[in-house]
Parts: C-alpha cells; sequence; structure tokens
C-alpha cells in the first residue's frame, strides 16, 4: 500500500472540532441565547407599550399614579416604593454575582449558600412589594381593562408587563432555591464545578436588566 | 473557568465599584423623576429628561451585561453573538413610536 504523506501545518482554530469555539461550556452558551429570545419577548410587550402609548393625547403621570407606600396610608411618596423594590433587587444581583464569584474561583460551598440565600430573599422580597403593589393599585381601581387614571390601555399594559416579569422573578426564585438545596448537599462539590450558579446567575441578572427598562419605561417616562 | 485573571485584578472590588454605578445612577434618576417632572412640561425640555433616564437605563444595562454577566471578560465573537442581535431592537422601537404617532392622527379625526 503505497502511503502518500501530506504534511501541511494547519493552524488550530477554534472552530476545527473538538472544543467550543467559544471557549464555554453549552450549557451556559444555551442559557446566554435564550436570554437574547426572552429580551425580545419583553422587548415586544414594551415596544408595544410606546407604540399605544404614542396613539394617546394625554397619559398618566407616573409621579401620581404610584405614590404609595405600605403602612403609611396617608402618605404621599411618588415613585419612594418602586424605588425600594428597584433597589432590592439590585442588591440581590449583587449578591448573586458574588455567589457566582466564590462558587467559581474559592469553590466556597458556604460562602455561595450564604449569597445565595440573600439573592433568594431579595427576590422574595422584590415579589411581595410587586404582590402588594398590584393589590393597592385594583384597590385603587386599576385593572386590565379600567384606569381611574386616565387611559384605559395603561392598566393593561402595566399588568401584563409587570405580570410577565414578576413570573420571571418567581421562576428565578424558585430555581435559585433548588439550586440551593443542591449546594448545601454538597452536590456541585461532587461534580467539581459551581457552574451551575453561573447558569442561575446570568438568569437572575437578565431579570434585574428588564427591570431597568420597565422601571424607565413605567415609571420615569 | 475559562477567562483570565491577571494576576492583580481583583474581582470583589469591580463588583462593588459597579454596583456603586448603579446605585448612584438610579438615585439620579429618581431624583430627576421626582422633581423635575412638574417643571419640565414644554416639549423640549420633557424631551430632553426622557433622553437623560433612556441614556442612564442603557449605562445601567451596560454595567449588568458586562460586568454582572461577565460578558466583558468572554471571547470577542461571542459579545458579538449576543449583542448584535439586540441592535435590530433599534429599528422596532423607531418603527413603532412612529406608528404609534400615526394612530394618534388618526385618532383625531
Amino acid at each position: 500500500m503505497a502511503e502518500a504523506t501530506l504534511t501541511t501545518t494547519v493552524r488550530p482554530s477554534s472552530w476545527s472540532g473538538g472544543r467550543s469555539p467559544f471557549k464555554v461550556s453549552w450549557g451556559k452558551l444555551m442559557m446566554w441565547y435564550f436570554l437574547v429570545g426572552d429580551s425580545f419577548s419583553f422587548a415586544s410587550f414594551l415596544i408595544t407599550y410606546g407604540a399605544l402609548r404614542f396613539s394617546y393625547e394625554s397619559w398618566p403621570a407616573p409621579t401620581k399614579v404610584f405614590e404609595a407606600i405600605p403602612f403609611f396610608h396617608e402618605a404621599k411618596l411618588p415613585l419612594m416604593f418602586v424605588s425600594f423594590m428597584t433597589f432590592t433587587l439590585i442588591m440581590s444581583s449583587v449578591t448573586m454575582v458574588l455567589a457566582v464569584h466564590y462558587g467559581n474561583h474559592e469553590m466556597d460551598r458556604k460562602k455561595v449558600a450564604k449569597w445565595l440565600f440573600l439573592t433568594i430573599i431579595g427576590g422574595a422580597t422584590f415579589l411581595g412589594s410587586q404582590a402588594w403593589e398590584w393589590t393597592h393599585l385594583i384597590t385603587e381601581g386599576m385593572t386590565i381593562s379600567h384606569n381611574p387614571f386616565g387611559a384605559p390601555a395603561f392598566g393593561w399594559l402595566f399588568f401584563t408587563i409587570t405580570g410577565f416579569h414578576g413570573f420571571h422573578v418567581f421562576t428565578g426564585v424558585s430555581i435559585n432555591c433548588v439550586v440551593l438545596a443542591k449546594v448545601m448537599r454538597g452536590d456541585y462539590d461532587r461534580k467539581g464545578s459551581y457552574e451551575m450558579i453561573e447558569k442561575i446567575g446570568l438568569y437572575w441578572h437578565f431579570v434585574d436588566l428588564v427591570w431597568v427598562f420597565v422601571f424607565m419605561a413605567f415609571y420615569l417616562l | 473557568m475559562s477567562n483570565e485573571h491577571g494576576q492583580e485584578f481583583n474581582m470583589v472590588k469591580l463588583i462593588w465599584k459597579t454596583t456603586l454605578w448603579l446605585s448612584i445612577i438610579t438615585v439620579a434618576e429618581i431624583i430627576a423623576a421626582v422633581s423635575l417632572t412638574d417643571f419640565f412640561t414644554e416639549h423640549g425640555m420633557l424631551m430632553l429628561l426622557n433622553s437623560f433616564y433612556i441614556v442612564m437605563s442603557l449605562a445601567k444595562a451596560f454595567f449588568i451585561v458586562s460586568v454582572f454577566m461577565h460578558l466583558k471578560f468572554e471571547i470577542k465573537y461571542l459579545v458579538i453573538t449576543i449583542l448584535v442581535p439586540m441592535t435590530f431592537l433599534l429599528f422596532a422601537v423607531v418603527a413603532l413610536l412612529a406608528e404609534g404617532d400615526s394612530w394618534l392622527h388618526m385618532r383625531n379625526y
């Protein structure tokens, strides 16, 4: 058998196969692309909000609609409660980053558990606050079909968009609880990698990111 | 973990620095909204105020995506595959705001 050897120097390309071209695991990559798709879902809702709002002569002023706070029924503090909610979600994002950091860099089970637990508390606080806000507005007569503050579409858009976002926070908190249980059980020490924390961390930051834009659209603009 | 951090680089410090920036920007937005909304009623001033909110929110988004979601440490091409599709949304925003405006004029017949 004739042996013909062809020697060429092939520069190993990241696309030659056998390894990830972007140097990330498939799980992390798929989470990123899921988030790109999900951001299109949220974007379509928020853009619809923009289009409908532009079609109205007048629109309820956020500083007048959102001025109640829990426990102090007569207080009028425009945007204070939503500011509390925004900071809660931002801080829960910070605790999540720290959980990811200690998982990846130190594989410290106790630290990861602590920061992940604080993230869950932050998320749950946000959900409870959102529930209070909804209850308050519904009591004032705002529903998905009726709005005492002005344009009826305001109520529909507000409840749909914050509801969709709140659903994401809820699933995020639920997944965080499951992963916390696994962290405490030592599953990721056994596995040798805390990358799952990073993956759910991406989802959690996405939830915070969407809130940045929901907050802007409904409470600032 | 596939990203490289230099010896002198302190991730925890960067996290807290980013947190500080996010907090400062949020506080600035809230102060602006609460104090300026009743005074900036003229159309041009209102556009300025809204532009401020939009730019600030994009800055917050940039901090969250690049530092918290770690994207600034990832391979450049991965960053491109994620950010380029998002720019398409700009077309949608412009088109649909124009659409809403035309609905407004349709309503006024």
